[in-house]
């Protein structure tokens, strides 16, 4: 199974496709086979970040099913071992799938055979955005130090937490009182703390088993464009937070600083941690991968053949 | 949006039950500047009336636990109302087994790591820490010290460390008649510096010059036990 790292949010504009890119090339060092996943369809900016005009028919390929196996529908970038599946050629209609190809999609994403899978998703909290970032058992979120960053990432967070718990109950052995409560279609069923307290009476034998499945996925937290004002405790403030109120386990994964000059390589269509590899947001990048790798490691007999991230 | 209720005083303010004055001034201010009306790391998450309660809340846990007849009075009523439940004298809602303790205890350990990480980046805690590194002979306050500035308890340090509370105490306070062969000081040492991702060797060697000088001057009272 490979290292699946989902890149989620909230809030559009924060940086997600900027850190997809750069955390792409950082693991991608010594030779690790990675593969960057544009699911930020309708909006895809991964190709343009890697200065590829024409990164063919991606991911619409594989949806029309004309590309038979989702690895076909990659492409090479400029950096050995890091590949595209980009989704610039995929039309409106498709940035709302129905059901079953979200599903085909997700398992065919699952199985691509990468160490690394990283996953560009777009802003926003629609269900086929939480289903991607739930499709593995962690998934990075980030925010930048302002308020409306921060309010769209709890919201972001909620929305995954309610949808990950209706999911473990439609599929879990949960009794029919449960289900129909929670799972009402009208009035969008119960809210989070409720369907907890209605599982603690209805169904308490369960109610365990349950909480270890929700805190089964964990949240990476990274806070982009850092600015000397911003306050250096933000982060692992968040982390306590939401460890405490959101009861799963959050890892603040580090901070990336303002740099004028990501403006200029985005502008250039290059990647940051190429042009100014020893800039302090490049070592950031990097040690983001690290952390990422650390918690979410790539096959155990494969990862001592590995050099360091960026090395 | 879960709150605070249900929590101990000493889990609303995140200190563990031995806490002196000043961590529980510290954890305060933090609690404050972390539910504020201002505070940016909470923003939309509760309503004002949560909000509201929250800061009640995070008040009396203060004034309790600050004064000293108020909070061995605390003490006792916790300790009575949870009398029987083994090992949950300060935890009285909360389940030793609740898996998502566990998640977190795992991962305690990594953040007091990357804390100690982002601290270290700080200009004024990066002078200390190499004035400290470049004495010849430390003492243990410069260790205290080291140790404060990182804002780690005593009671942390044992979480990760496992050198006792009583050991972190004889060792910063230079109480050498209790402390143990070489071999082990020399052990505690360099997991001092290890959690405070400083150098070991001039800790090791300070400390231990410090040690040795000391005793010399036992035997010599004229020479300064200043470090130079």
């Amino acid at each position: 199974m490979p290292a699946i790292y989902p890149i989620g949010g909230g809030k559009g504009g924060v940086g997600k496709s900027f850190i997809a890119a750069n955390l792409g090339a950082a693991m991608a060092t010594g030779g690790r086979r990675v593969v960057l996943v544009d699911l930020d369809v309708g909006a895809s900016n991964l190709h343009t970040l890697l200065g590829i005009k024409s990164p063919g028919r991606g991911l619409s390929g594989f949806l029309s099913n004309d590309t038979h196996q989702l690895d076909q529908a990659a492409v090479p970038t400029h950096i050995a071992g890091l590949r595209l599946i980009s989704s610039c050629r995929c039309t409106v209609d498709v940035a709302n799938l129905v059901y079953a190809k979200k599903i085909k999609l997700i398992k065919a994403v699952r199985n691509l055979p990468y160490d690394a899978i990283i996953i560009d998703l777009g802003g926003g909290t629609n269900f086929n955005t939480i289903d991607f970032f739930t499709a593995a058992n962690s998934g990075v979120v980030i925010c930048t130090p302002e308020p409306t960053a921060i309010e769209n990432s709890f919201r972001f967070i909620k929305a995954v937490r309610s949808r990950r718990l209706k999911q473990i109950i439609r599929q879990g052995p949960f009794n029919e009182k449960v289900k129909s409560a929670v799972l009402a279609k009208a009035g969008g069923g119960l809210g989070f703390n409720a369907a907890l307290r209605c599982v603690e009476e209805y169904d308490p034998d369960r109610l365990r088993e349950l909480k270890e499945r929700l805190v089964d996925f964990r949240f990476h937290v990274v806070i982009n464009q850092h600015r000397k004002s911003t306050d250096p405790t933000l982060g692992l403030r968040l982390q306590a937070v939401c460890n405490r109120h959101f009861a799963a386990p959050f890892q603040f994964t580090g901070r990336i600083d303002y740099d004028e000059r990501i403006h200029d390589t985005v502008y250039q269509k290059k990647l940051f941690v190429e042009l100014f590899p020893n800039a302090p947001s490049a070592l950031h990048l990097k040690h983001i991968a690290r952390e990422l790798i650390r918690y979410n490691p790539i096959e155990e007999e494969k990862r001592n053949r590995y050099e360091d991230v960026g090395a | 949006m879960k709150t605070l209720e249900h929590k101990t005083y000493y889990e609303v303010l995140d200190v563990p039950p031995d806490a002196g004055e000043c961590e529980i001034k510290r954890a305060y201010h933090e609690a404050m500047a972390t539910y504020g009306y201002d505070a940016l790391v909470t923003y939309s998450l509760f309503s004002d009336q949560q909000r509201a309660e929250i800061l009640r809340i995070i008040e009396c846990a203060f004034d309790t636990l600050i004064d000293e007849e108020k909070r061995l009075q605390y003490n006792r009523e916790l300790l009575a109302a949870v009398s029987g439940a083994r090992g949950m004298v300060f935890g009285r809602h909360r389940n030793e087994a609740d898996p998502l303790v566990q998640a977190l205890s795992r991962s305690k350990a990594d953040s007091l790591q990357v804390w100690v990480r982002a601290k270290s980046g700080d200009k004024e805690i990066k002078a200390t820490v190499e004035k400290i590194l470049g004495k010849e002979r430390i003492c243990g306050k410069d260790l205290k010290k080291l140790r404060s500035i990182f804002g780690i308890s005593i009671s942390e340090f044992y979480e990760i460390t496992r050198i006792s509370p009583s050991m972190i105490t004889h060792i910063e306070q230079d109480r050498f008649e209790e402390l143990p062969a070489e071999l082990y000081l020399k052990r505690f040492l360099r997991s001092y510096a290890e959690l405070l991702q400083i150098a070991s060797r001039p800790i090791v060697a300070g400390y231990l010059n410090n040690m040795t000088a000391s005793a010399d001057a036992v035997h010599k009272p004229c020479r300064s036990s200043k470090p130079r």
